[in-house]
């Protein structure tokens, strides 16, 4: 049974995006050329790294229009500072990195006022005012109810556990590469994923208690 | 929902990063355990929540605006200037090398900021050289221009009864000393010299407590007599350091016209007429600018006296470093800035 828990779904090492330390990096060339002074490499650069900026930036800000602001905001430090960059990580891992401290800034620049009302909105936005009321998980996974409710635990933690979580948990990079972001050696990156899911479960309650959203759609589709 | 002790092993567990004989232990408590079985799931289906949450659409043109805004000038690359300490830059070794010497090298000889950091010590030449160089430098302690405070041999703390006379440069109407000394006649800074009945006591102990720098008018003057001879001349006893110092404070504390100097006068006018060598060393001494007040001073003083020799004014000199800042002290207080 439990071999058939850790089946559900695709390893890690499987995601896209999971990319071996060894290889070469395949942002190299155009991160050379841009050093050099060519613009397009970095427009093709920009291109190439703003899904997953994007997708970051939304996961760790909870807001499309503060995500699209800090995400240029990003990728513009990431042209005034390019210099900074010695190719001794992977491109990818320096984009991460001026991400999240992108991110950790916006948030600390925010006001505790002003986070507590997006909180709220944002509870509200996923009609969701009573985050650790009893919810059955079939009426969540009713209309994407899951992904919000997920989505507005996630802006509930704090930062220091929320940036590992996303970084591990969702976009799928390694603990090596996480802890090369954060700067943080990489048992800390493991013991606050492990601290960040425990909160998580926390918050979503009874959605992840012993049985997870699709094994219990799955279930009612078999009883239909 | 409580945390089981097994949680941190189960997450490891999950991820597969659990070792072969841990896991094969918690497997076995697995079956076993209802409770942790129940762990697990929680922790599976969270992980399962997490990835399937939804890509978000990344907005349409991001790159686009991003790239207008750097096209703009909204994101100009900062200019890292301490990039040349890179030890990874080439050129590090020798600009940082030369740039940290120069500085050093400024710092100890060139300006007034290393002034006595390094006292010469040891060989006496080098000390001569030394002290020679003492009326051309600007000491942290203000002084009456082109005065040094070399000194005579006395004991320390004690100033030359011949010195307080010395007019200082804020009371120019002062007569300047007659000196019949031949050589090693001091002439203080303004810590040392002409106490002013307007100072206080304390102000004088302070003022004797700051001793100047040990000089060696006798190796000067040994200096001046090798020189000398190598230029061919036999009277380099004739003139001496200190002599030197008493002619500019006559020079330059006292007008031209003061009969205080007229003795000084006459013993430099007699050196050029007739030991032209010797006055040509120290005439080397002075920053060239103020080669031309010296001899036109001279030259006023030998029409006075009825001399019918002048001084060429443009006279060959041994070869020096000019200093234009000493100068613009001198156009201050000396003749000229009266």
């Amino acid at each position: 049974m439990t071999q058939s828990l850790l089946n559900r779904g695709p390893k890690l090492a499987e995601l896209p995006g999971e990319s071996p330390q060894d290889e070469v990096d395949p942002d190299l060339e155009l991160v050379s050329s841009w050093q050099a002074g060519d613009l397009d490499a970095f427009a093709t650069l920009v291109k190439r790294h703003e899904g997953r900026v994007f997708r970051l930036l939304m996961r760790m800000l909870g807001n499309r229009e503060e995500a699209e602001d800090v995400a240029q905001e990003t990728f513009l430090n990431l042209h005034r500072h390019g210099h900074r960059f010695r190719s001794e990580s992977r491109f990818s891992t320096f984009v991460y990195r001026v991400a999240v401290n992108a991110a950790l800034n916006r948030r600390r620049s925010l006001g505790r006022k002003r986070a507590r009302m997006e909180t709220l909105a944002e509870k509200q936005a996923a009609g969701d005012n009573l985050p650790q009321g009893p919810r059955g998980p079939e009426d969540a996974t009713a209309g994407g109810e899951v992904q919000k409710r997920v989505q507005a635990a996630i802006s509930e933690l704090p930062p220091n556990l929320r940036a590992p979580l996303v970084l591990y948990d969702i976009e799928g990079r390694a603990y090596a590469e996480i802890a090369e972001v954060l700067g943080v050696a990489e048992g800390t990156v493991k013991s606050r994923i492990h601290r960040a899911r425990s909160a998580l479960r926390g918050l979503l309650g009874d959605l992840v208690e012993g049985v997870s959203p699709n094994s219990a759609a799955t279930s009612r589709e078999t009883e239909q | 929902m409580t945390n089981h002790p097994f949680a941190e092993d189960l997450s490891a567990y999950v991820e597969g990063d659990l070792p072969e004989a841990k896991r094969i232990a918690l497997e076995r408590r697995l079956e076993a355990d209802e409770g942790l079985r129940a762990e697990l799931e929680s922790m599976v289906a969270l992980r399962q929540a997490l990835r399937e949450l939804p890509d978000p659409e990344v907005p349409f043109g991001l790159s686009t605006r991003v790239m207008a805004r750097i096209q703009d000038g909204e994101a100009e690359p900062a200019r890292n200037w301490f990039a040349w300490l890179n030890p990874s830059k080439g050129w590090f070794s020798p600009v940082a090398t030369a740039a940290c010497g120069f500085a050093a090298a400024a710092l100890l000889f060139g300006t007034d900021l290393g002034n006595g950091l390094l006292q010469p010590t040891g060989d006496p030449t080098q000390i001569a050289a030394s002290e020679a160089m003492a009326p051309y430098r600007t000491p942290r302690q203000q002084r009456i221009p082109g005065v040094s405070n070399v000194r005579t041999g006395q004991e320390p703390g004690r100033v030359d009864s011949r010195l307080t006379d010395v007019p200082r440069a804020t009371q120019p109407t002062r007569p300047a000393a007659k000196s019949t000394a031949s050589s090693g006649v001091a002439v203080a800074d303004t810590a040392v010299a002409a106490p002013s009945p307007r100072r206080s006591q304390p102000r004088q102990d302070q003022a004797a407590a700051i001793e100047p720098r040990p000089a060696a008018p006798q190796i000067v003057t040994a200096r001046l007599a090798t020189e000398a001879s190598s230029m061919g001349s036999s009277a380099a006893d004739q003139v001496a350091y200190g002599d030197t110092l008493e002619f500019r404070s006559c020079l330059i504390a006292s007008p031209s016209t003061e009969s205080g100097c007229e003795e000084t006068y006459q013993r430099w006018f007699e050196l050029a007429r007739d030991d032209e060598p010797a006055f040509q060393i120290e005439l080397g001494r002075v920053p060239a600018p103020t080669r031309g007040i010296w001899l036109r001073q001279l030259n006023a003083y030998a029409q006075r006296a009825g001399e019918s020799y002048q001084i060429p004014l443009d006279p060959t000199t041994p070869s020096r470093n000019d200093v234009p800042r000493k100068l613009d002290v001198l156009n201050t207080f000396g003749p000229n800035g009266r």
